[in-house]
């Protein structure tokens, strides 16, 4: 027998007040002068023993009913087997470990909350009489599992499984709850939900109590339609569910949810712009928000002489921005310039004041600055003075440094050219190219399609029909549009109109956005005109990005797999135009340079948590290599070093097969064979691989994992909202302060009911009784 | 004089007065009045009449019917008279009793001045006696106006004390009133039965028109007592502690038992009987009683 309430069981001791009562008016006794003592002596000398034994049933009658009252209001609850049966109950904790759970209030997390659920749990359990089993699955543990997981994969993922709640359990739940902490991830209840599930289908003979522990932010259950197909099987399983929100109150939060160099070109000694936004999730404007960025140049030669986790690079603090004000809802964007010398993957962090969530608050991006953009310039004209106006755009002055290397060859370049030849051009321009072999045109397409960058001027040796025959190919070619003629562009009738309309196009929004562009006063005379009556099909990845005043496209822009391709209708010497004359096309030049080069300088921004995979050719690699990933504390480097055939990270694919030159593939933070989720990978920050070449050189790889930033979103869903969503699977919410008593309530058989009965019953007895002992006097008395 | 102000309360007497009291029996007097007398004399009323026995005065044998029949009948005539009523008030301890506007000892003395106001208003002549173990106090009968003022004056100065003997006082009141009147005994009754029946009857005995007001307070009857109460006897040394709602029940069973017991006794000797409580209005009590009374005397 036990209580919900158990502080009220003190309430039993007013049980005592009726014969406290009884003896204080035993002591404070009435006083009457009394003239008809004789009835009342006959009286009492008649029903004297009756009275005694009557009111001794009263005052025991009192005394019950107020126990009986104080057991309803306790809640007195049996756990006997009588009642209850002697089934095993089978609790299964679901806990969500991602990052939103790390929300602090008054010194506790949401996290902390609901391991103090979990103790709870298990100390109630542990007061059951029929056997207790346990659960343990957190979210981060089933992250990857599929809908179809096995009952084995999903115990293996389980901290506990189906551990029985002992008299020693408790020190086996503290220890593990020592090890458990809240992750840096974002992850959902569907993939731990499906594993309960798994592990529901087994057991018929248990009595299941599913608790799913979390802090149910509106990302994760605001639409909670396969969740609820979830708990619905749950739920067919004959499982009880508790949702149980460990949140104790709504937190402001500041999260940095990008941190990204802007797409303009990368070379060492160029300095770079770096955009970071800081978006504010919390309910109230935040004012003054304090963002510190600072940035880690690693000198190229560092990894030759630093062993791996000394390798810490030079920390300059860039800036400590101030935004003034941001709004709830919104994002503020900021833009610092970081420079780094020498070439290299440097990196960028960002990090904000203290708040309630801490992991968001740190941002890191990964910068890969190489020594220069080499470009690939192939002039058709025979004096190559194409190829001349575009080298003096990329280095306009003698010592200004656009980290542009072109390299201008003939046609019969292309001859020879392999991909992975071109591959190390970050663009290739083809500049008055009469026309090229079938091989250059297919390892044209092969380049763009791999995320390359082709532009193609016009000028007098274009040969139209091979263009509109092998390169557009009536739109199935890399071509942008179908050419006719070149024509001459007549002389304007308002002086002042400028020969080129732009548009708002990365390449020539900066001109845009002038009130008085120079490029207005480059003047068309000849152009190549496109085929009268062709308009961009919606569906052809075709744009015009500028045309003429007469409305013929003048600069045109395909989108060929991961790449581009431009078509500039006119010649870039001046030839037809002046506009390499014209100030303008430096800029141009650079935007486009920076534009088609974007594919190949897109940063690889991983998510924590995400396995990292290097991929080496065998014949040049060690298989031994070393991974660094972010340290706790004082250790701010921590290595992990992968051999072959060692460690379920690291795998050599083939080496089985009769391949010559198998590669090798090594791995950090992958799931094992078997199915066990690794946390190599789970705290964000700059992870590194160090591979070692035969000649034992380092070829080192940075990547920075940040957290997912909609985690930092602590909107919540109101509990109404999300019973009605899940309507009509029955679940029970639950707040975890209240938890405690609440839980009581739901295990064991509440008796509450038969209390009341019962003290219906004894309040009928007694009053029953008491009028028997004339304590309901009627009216009047003698006659 | 404060004790006719504490007694006679001028409402209550003038709503008695409306009313007339006409005794049952026809009681000795010297004063002709509205009563009938039960002594047969000179009167202008003939009543019957009666052979002549020896010793009869001759001045009432009527010569008319000897002179007939050849026989000696004397005439019998009714004599009016004064009545002659004797207050027997019940000063004893356990009058002092009560907890509303009376108790009932004062209850008692203001009833008995109501009658003796009314009696001596209507010429008859009326004594009273005060009485607990022993006589306390006599105040002899009289017709005088200003009598009432004896009356009071005897009932005031006496505090209740002492128990009851209702025997020896009914015997020692029949044995000193001689003649025949009305004896009217305002007690609670709280004695022992078989004596007071006993006294009743001799007053019956002596021929007596005996009137019994049976006063008793509201809580007596009622015993709405709630609580642990500690009860203690007026008139003895008894005591209980008790709860009171417990013995209720027996308590009024014997209280009923009682009352029906002193009922039954009253009408087994002719005696009128009229339970009062200390509530109830006087002119009501004494209106009902005699109304009872004036009931029973014209059945004869």
């Amino acid at each position: 027998m036990q209580f919900v309430y158990q502080a009220l069981t003190w309430g039993f001791l007013l049980a005592l007040v009726p014969l406290l009562i009884h003896l204080i008016n035993m002591m404070r006794h009435k006083r009457v002068q009394w003239a008809a003592m004789e009835f009342l002596l006959a009286s009492y000398k008649k029903h004297k023993q009756w009275i005694w034994l009557k009111q001794l049933l009263l005052l025991l009658a009192r005394m019950a009913a107020i126990a009986l009252l104080v057991a309803m209001v306790a809640q007195l609850k049996s756990r006997d087997q009588w009642i209850m049966g002697s089934r095993t109950t089978h609790h299964y904790v679901l806990l969500d470990d991602s990052f939103s759970m790390t929300d602090r209030a008054a010194g506790a997390s949401a996290f902390d909350t609901a391991q103090q659920v979990i103790a709870n749990i298990v100390n109630r359990a542990k007061q059951e009489d029929s056997q207790q089993k346990l659960t343990l699955l957190r979210f981060s543990q089933a992250r990857g599992a599929s809908s179809t997981a096995t009952p084995e994969l999903a115990a293996e993922r389980a901290d506990f499984n189906a551990d029985s709640i002992d008299g020693a359990f408790d020190l086996t739940l503290e220890k593990k709850q020592q090890t458990l902490s809240a992750t840096a991830l974002s992850v959902g209840p569907l993939e731990a939900l499906g594993l309960v599930k798994q592990l529901l289908s087994q057991t018929s003979d248990e009595t299941s109590i599913v608790y799913v522990l979390s802090d149910f932010r509106a990302k994760d259950w605001a639409n909670p339609a396969e969740t609820k197909s979830l708990l619905e099987e749950i739920k067919r399983s004959k499982a009880d569910v508790h949702l149980v929100s460990c949140v104790r109150s709504k937190e402001p939060n500041l999260g940095i949810v990008d941190l990204a160099a802007t797409e303009d070109t990368r070379a060492a000694g160029v300095p770079l712009f770096v955009n970071v936004k800081v978006r504010n999730f919390g309910q109230q404007a935040a004012t003054k928000v304090q963002l510190k960025i600072q940035q880690t140049f690693f000198a190229p030669g560092d990894p030759k002489t630093t062993a791996a986790e000394q390798l810490l690079g030079i920390v300059d603090e860039v800036a400590t921005l101030v935004i003034d004000k941001i709004d709830p809802g919104e994002t503020a964007t900021r833009r610092v310039q970081v420079y780094f010398p020498q070439h290299g993957q440097h990196v960028v962090e960002a990090t904000l004041a203290e708040d309630p969530v801490e992991t968001d608050n740190r941002r890191w991006c990964v910068i890969n600055f190489p020594e220069g953009e080499r470009a690939l310039v192939i002039d058709g004209s025979d004096e190559q003075q194409h190829a001349y106006y575009l080298d003096i755009a990329f280095r306009p002055l003698e010592r200004s440094n656009t980290g542009i290397r072109p390299q201008v060859e003939q046609v019969s370049f292309l001859r020879d050219a392999t991909l992975e030849s071109l591959k190390n051009y970050s663009a290739i321009y083809l500049l008055d190219v009469r026309s090229l072999e079938e091989r250059p045109i297919a390892l044209l397409e092969d380049y763009v399609q791999a995320g390359g960058g082709v532009a193609i001027f016009g000028g007098p040796n274009v040969n139209v029909g091979f263009y509109n025959r092998r390169l557009y190919n009536d739109g199935k070619g890399w071509f942008p549009a179908p050419l006719a003629a070149e024509l001459e562009l007549p002389p304007a009738v308002d002086p002042s109109q400028p020969d080129i309309e732009l548009t708002g196009h990365p390449i020539f929004s900066f001109f845009v956005n002038q009130t008085s562009p120079l490029i207005r006063g480059v003047k068309i005379d000849k152009y190549l005109h496109v085929d009268s009556g062709w308009k961009p099909a919606p569906d052809s990845g075709v744009s015009i990005l500028a045309t003429l005043r007469n409305g013929s496209p003048l600069v045109l822009e395909k989108k060929v797999g991961q790449g581009t391709v431009l078509a500039v209708l006119t010649t870039l010497a001046p030839t037809w135009n002046d506009w390499a004359k014209n100030p303008s096309i430096v800029v141009t030049a650079l935007k486009m340079q920076s534009y088609l080069a974007a594919h190949q300088r897109r940063d690889d921004p991983r998510l924590v948590g995400t396995p990292l995979e290097v991929n080496l050719p065998s014949e040049q690699f060690q298989s031994n290599l070393e991974f660094i990933r972010p340290g706790d504390g004082d250790v701010k480097r921590v290595k992990i070093e992968r051999q072959a055939g060692e460690g379920s990270g690291f795998r050599v694919q083939g080496s089985e097969k009769s391949d010559l030159n198998p590669p090798l593939t090594a791995s950090l933070g992958a799931a094992s064979a078997t199915g066990t989720i690794s946390d190599e990978t789970d705290r964000p920050g700059v992870y590194e691989a160090w591979p070692k070449t035969l000649k034992g050189d380092i070829d080192l790889r940075r990547w920075a994992l940040n957290v997912d930033p909609a985690e930092g979103d602590l909107t919540t869903v109101p509990s109404q909202d999300l019973l009605s969503k899940l309507d009509p699977v029955k679940v029970t919410f639950h707040q975890a302060d209240q938890y405690q008593q609440e839980e009581a309530v739901a295990s064991g058989y509440n008796l509450s009911q038969l209390v009341m009965i019962a003290l219906v019953c004894l309040l009928l007895g007694e009053q029953a009784l008491a009028y028997s002992a004339s304590y309901h006097p009627q009216a009047g008395g003698a006659r | 004089m404060p004790g006719s102000k504490r007694f006679l309360h001028p409402e209550a007497i003038k709503r008695i007065a409306r009313l007339e009291i006409r005794a049952r029996h026809v009681v000795e007097g010297f004063l002709s009045g509205m009563h009938k007398s039960p002594y047969f004399g000179q009167s202008v009323e003939f009543l019957q009449h009666r052979e002549y026995v020896a010793g009869d005065d001759l001045r009432h044998v009527d010569w008319n019917v000897w002179a007939k029949q050849d026989r000696f009948y004397v005439k019998q005539f009714e004599e009016e008279t004064n009545l002659r009523c004797t207050l027997l008030i019940d000063v004893s301890k356990s009058m002092a009793y009560g907890n509303g506007p009376f108790d009932k000892y004062e209850y008692a003395c203001t009833l008995a001045c109501s009658l003796a106001y009314l009696i001596l208003k209507q010429q008859d002549g009326v004594g009273c006696i005060a009485f607990d173990e022993k006589i306390r106090t006599s105040v002899p009968t009289r017709t005088k106006h200003n009598h009432i003022f004896s009356i009071v004056d005897a009932l005031a100065v006496h505090e209740p004390k002492d128990k009851t003997d209702m025997l020896s006082i009914l015997r020692g009141v029949a044995e000193s009133v001689s003649r025949r009147g009305m004896v009217i005994v305002v007690s609670d009754l709280l004695a022992d039965r078989p004596g007071l029946i006993k006294g009743l009857r001799m007053l019956k005995q002596r021929g007596h028109d005996v009137l019994v007001f049976h006063v008793l307070d509201d809580e007596e009857l009622d015993f709405p007592f709630n609580g642990p109460t500690r009860f203690e006897g007026l008139e003895s040394v008894d005591f209980l502690n008790c709860n009171p709602r417990a013995l209720r029940e027996g308590y009024l069973a014997a209280l009923q038992e009682y009352l029906d017991e002193v009922r039954h006794g009253c009408a087994k000797n002719a005696v009128d009987y009229k339970l009062v409580r200390t509530s109830d209005p006087l002119d009501a009590a004494l209106a009902s009683f005699l109304s009872v009374r004036l009931a029973m005397m014209n059945r004869y």
